[in-house]
This record gives C-alpha cells, structure tokens and sequence, in this order.
C-alpha cells in the first residue's frame, strides 16, 4: 500500500509541473498589458513612460523563463505578488474568503452522500416501482436545472413565500441550507443514478448468486458485496466532481451572496486583478490534483486488484 | 442406516410461464440422494440440469419460475419452507459448488472474508472460531499454505485453486446434501482429476450426499455411484453406475455413450438432430425425432410411464412394464 501511495504521489510531479507552466503562461497570454491594467487600477494614466518603467518593477522585461523561475520561486515561498486593486498580498485575501467555500462545499458534499446513497439503493431495490419512479423524476429535475435557477427557485419558495430560510448571506447554519442544496442538487441527481445503475449491474454477478448458495442473508450480500464493488465506479466519478463542486460554487455563491471564493474571483476577473486569478487557478489546480490522488488512494484502500496488482 | 437418503424429490416439476406457453424445464422428476453416495446427473445443455440444482436450492432466479411436486430434505419438505427458512438451509444443510470459480468470488473479499461470512451467516461464533475452521477446511482440500490463502484475494488464486476453496467452503458447515454443478468444466482436466478424486475423498469421510450434475461422462464414470440421466427436463434413465455404462437401455443413453472418445473407436458418433423445445413440451418421448430405434409403438408411449427393472428405471417405449424381458436380454 506505502509503495502504492508512493507510486502516485511521484507520478504528480510532472503534473505540478504542467499546471505551474500553464498558469503562468495564462499571465503572458492576456492580450492586454499587465503593467497597463495595474496602472489604470491604481489611477495612474498609462503613459507609454510610466508603462515602461512599471514593466521594469514588475520584471515583465525579463526573457520568459527567468519570469517563470521566478514566479515559481515566489510560489514556492507562497508569494503570489499583490493584489491589483487592493494591494494586498493575493493569498492573504484568497485565503480569508476559503473558509467559507470549503464550509459550502463540504456541506454539500456530505449532502450528496446522505441522499444519494440511499436514494440508489431504494431505486435498485424497488426498481421500476414508484420510488424508482420518483428518483428517476427527481434525478432528471436535478440534473436539468441549473443552479442558479434552482438557487432563485428555492429561495423565492423557502425564503419569500414561507419565510423559514434566510434569504442570503451566512452565519448560522440556517443561512447553509439553501445554497449547500443548490449546489449538491446536480451530483446527487448524477449519482443516484449512476449508483442505482451500477448496484443493479452488479446484482446480476455471479458472487451474489454464489452467495445466496452459501445462505448469506441479502442484506448482508448487499451491504457487504455488491454496494461494495458497485461504490467503486462512482468513487472514479466522484473525485472528478468535488473539483467541479468547488467551481460550480462560484455561481451558487453568487446567487445566495455567500462571501466565499467564487465570488471574489468573480469580481478579480471583471477587475482583471491577474495575480488574484492566477493564484486562484493555480489553488484550484491542486485541489483538483490532490482530490484526485485521494480518490486513487482509497481506490486502492477498497480494490485490492489495484493496490497489489500492481506490486506483483 | 448406510443408504439413509438425504434429499428426495418426488415428482418434481418446474416450469415458466411466459408469453410463448410454458417452458417445462423439469419434468416428473424422483431421485433419491443417499448420504455418502454420489449420484450423477449427465445430459446435454439447456436440458435442465441447472434448472434443477438451482430449484433444489430454491434459487431460481426469475421468480416467475413454478415448482410442484415434492423436495424433502431428511424430512423436511423444502417448499413449504419460509424464505428465511430456506436460507438457513442453503450453506448449512444444502451447500453448492459452482461452476466457474474465477468469477463466483466477490473481488474485493478476501478468501478467508468469503469463510468467516458463510459461516458467520449461520451459527453465532467469533471470527477467530471461524478462521480456524477455515483453516481447517483449507488444510483437508491439500492448499498448500492455507494461512496465506486466507488472506488473499480471489484473482490471486488460479482457477484450480479457488475451486479447491469452493469445495472447502462447501464442506465447512457439514452439510447433508452438496450439489455440485460442472464442478470441473472450468479447470485444466490435470486438475480437474485431482480435485474430483479430493471431492469424493472427502464426501466419503463426511458421509455428504452429493448430486453431481455434468455433462462429462468421464466425470460421472469416476465419480458417481448412481446415475440419472436428464433428457428435456426427463429423468430418462437412472442405474447404478455400472450397470448404466455397461447395459445402457434408453437409446439417448446409448447415443451419449458412443458419442464419447474412445481410442478403439475411428469416428465419434454424434447424436443426430438437436433437442426439442422445451416450450410447451408435450408427455409424448421426447428423444422420438431423433432415435434411432424409434418404432410404431412409441408414438402412444407416455413419459409417465416408467419401466425397467428393480433398480435400473428407464423411460423408453421398449422398458414399459411387460417388457421388462428386454432389458434382461440386453444385460
């Protein structure tokens, strides 16, 4: 397993390394002069003069790679250069605005979990019945909806009509309802689904025929053998959504004016304060790279075929 | 007390109904399966051999499926039995072994997980009690390091080896009655006559009753004490195994026989034709279209007509009582 572990975590180098050189090449792609957007922030006219000697101070003169080595260098000791508009270090103010995201998209997660999980296995058990039918309904509203749409939707019945949730903002947890639903609503209606499909897959096997020969009670052989090896695949998928969770967020903070991450991007990118974007993209890379390496480990905690085929 | 019988089915039928008629995959069917003997099943595919087995177990999958008639387990009438009933029967009372070991096996559990569940599931012990009956059971089909084995994975072990842990599992609760369904078609025949030659060791020893279902006659040669052999879901023919393969009556019987390899033999003689639907199956023979002795009488012949003598039964026009002279001729 260590040796598996090890595996992964070398085969992220390169990985880090392309993500690193994309993101800084996202600087030098712009098509408008970095050195004149910052001046027009800071209320300086950019004369061709004072463009000049900002690209001096900022080393945009420099030839690429001496700006890249730099760049990572500073990354590495987690500079990633001030903000445009508010001169402040760009990590500071990412990270006073995470907590609340990651608060947002772990509810949400949790929400998938809890009611996508038995939703499936009802679904499956009951299959083509009404509560098949009813997730079948469910999963096709969830999935079509956009979330923001969703988000007005639930907060014009919850927040307006019956007045039981506070329209936006946070603080207590009554203020997380709405939006952690917003935005979990299109994964569970995804993973009810691809649960659903994959436990009654699996219910054809061999093992689960094999076990009832060996008189394992059937909630046993669910439980223990078929939910266990239908898991795997929405695991696979899972990992690839959290990422996704973390930028759907975006939109969902934006509707229920929740002060996390995505809405702070937002208003970096109609500033075009490129520090604060270039470190959000570079964050959200590794996030996304790590949810992942997570996702093979216990891809391989729970697969055995993965964790020792590989060895032998 | 020697020929105590174990699982008796008396006139056992299982039928489908569907949308075409009513597919009749077990017709009439008595066997008795003594403790310590094998009894061997033999036909073709598709003519309702697993049917049977999987009815036996009350596992037929679709649950559409009907079963009349009678399965008595030392006593007990199988069907009348409760579902929860049922399932403390199979594993305990009734066990299976399947065919295919690579894929029976959950992947994710381990050899030792697959033990400690079936016994588990059926009397209250510490998972150290069952490991060790595990281990016990392991030790008796000769796997060599069974501690290890315990631990791994199924697609770590080769074909042979996980059929060798099928029997051990069948084994560990003791059951009365093992039904072996083409136990040995997966593995290499090397194999296959070592861990056929264990199964009736170790079946001897715990004095199990087996139902041996196959279509290799060479199997049931060496293995069975008793044969019965199915054609369309009929018992056409049941004798001990000596008798059968020395002076087998029922023409299918003899076309199964010589369609076998035999080194003294330059062709193989394949039976002719293919079996009937089994869709609405009618109680006329349903060998007639392909035998080779079929003759004027056999149109009014019914299946449920059986004759033969004392212990060898055949279901065949030329056997019907009154005619028992002709199997003595035979013989």
């Amino acid at each position: 397993m260590r040796k598996f572990i090890f595996k992964r975590l070398i085969s992220l180098v390169p990985i880090l390394l392309g993500i690193s050189i994309i993101t800084f090449a996202l600087l030098q792609l712009v098509p408008v002069d970095p050195a004149e957007v910052y001046l027009r922030l800071s209320q300086i006219p950019p004369t061709e003069e004072a463009i000049a000697v900002t690209r001096a101070e900022l080393g945009l003169n420099d030839p690429l790679h001496q700006q890249y080595i730099q760049w990572v260098k500073n990354v590495f000791s987690l500079d990633f250069g001030k903000s445009f508009v508010t001169r402040n270090p760009v990590l500071e103010e990412l990270l006073y605005y995470f907590p609340a995201t990651i608060q947002l998209t772990l509810t949400s997660l949790v929400l998938v979990i809890i009611i996508s999980i038995p939703m499936a296995i009802l679904s499956a058990l009951y299959k083509d019945t009404i509560v098949d039918n009813i997730g079948r309904c469910f999963a096709f509203l969830g999935a079509s909806m956009p979330s923001f749409w969703v988000g007005l939707l639930l907060m014009y019945v919850f927040s307006l009509k019956f007045d039981l949730l506070p329209v936006a903002g946070r603080g207590s947890i009554k203020h997380l309802i709405l939006p952690s639903f917003t935005l979990a609503l299109g994964s569970v209606a995804t993973y009810t689904r691809l649960l659903r499909t994959t436990l009654l897959e699996n219910f054809k096997e061999n093992y689960v025929l094999y076990g009832r020969t060996r008189g394992l009670k059937e909630g046993f052989i669910l439980l223990r053998h078929v939910f266990k090896n239908a898991i795997l695949p929405v695991i696979t998928a899972f990992g690839m959504s959290m990422g996704y969770m973390l930028a759907g967020s975006v939109i969902v903070e934006n509707v229920f004016a929740w002060p996390g991450v995505g809405r702070y991007i937002i208003s970096a990118i109609f500033n075009r304060d490129y520090p604060v974007i270039q470190c959000y993209v570079l964050i959200m890379a590794v996030i996304f790279v790590l949810l992942n390496l997570l996702v093979d480990i216990l891809y391989g905690i729970l697969d055995p075929r993965i964790r020792i085929g590989g060895d032998e | 007390m020697k020929n105590e019988v174990v699982l008796k089915t008396d006139n056992l039928q299982v039928f489908l109904p569907n949308n075409q008629g009513i597919l009749r995959a077990v017709n009439g069917v008595d066997l008795e399966i003594k403790k310590g003997k094998i009894l061997g099943l033999v036909g073709e595919s598709g003519c309702g051999k697993s049917v049977m087995s999987l009815s036996l177990l009350g596992l037929l999958k679709n649950k559409e499926w009907k079963i009349e008639g009678e399965i008595e387990l030392r006593g007990k009438n199988l069907l009348s039995l409760s579902k929860e009933e049922m399932r403390k029967v199979r594993g305990k009372e009734m066990a299976m072994i399947m065919q295919n070991p690579m894929s029976v096996f959950d992947p994710l559990t381990t050899i030792g997980g697959h033990f400690v569940d079936t016994i588990q599931n059926h009397i209250k012990i510490t998972t150290k009690e069952a490991k060790k009956i595990a281990l016990e059971n392991l030790k008796k089909v000769s796997l060599p390091n069974p501690e290890k084995i315990m631990k791994q994975y199924p697609f770590q072990l080769s074909g042979g080896m996980l059929q060798r842990v099928m029997i051990a599992i069948a084994i560990a609760l003791n059951p009365a009655v093992l039904i072996a369904d083409e136990p040995t078609t997966a593995v290499d025949v090397t194999v296959q006559h070592q861990i056929l030659g264990q199964l009736k060791k170790l079946v001897k020893e715990h004095n199990t009753g087996v139902l041996l279902v196959s279509h290799d006659l060479g199997v049931i040669a060496q293995m069975a004490d008793e044969v019965a052999v199915m054609y369309c879901g009929y018992i056409v023919e049941k004798a001990p195994v000596e008798e059968l393969f020395r002076h087998p009556a029922h023409p299918y019987t003899k076309g199964l026989l010589s369609s076998r390899f035999q080194l003294t033999k330059r062709r193989l003689k394949p039976i002719e034709g293919q079996p009937p639907s089994l869709i609405n199956l009618s109680n006329q023979c349903p060998f007639l279209e392909r035998c080779n002795e079929a003759e004027e009488i056999c149109t009014k012949y019914r299946m449920d007509e059986i004759g033969g003598i004392k212990n060898h039964l055949v279901r065949c026009a030329k056997y019907v009582t009154g005619n028992e002279v002709m199997l003595h001729e035979l013989a």
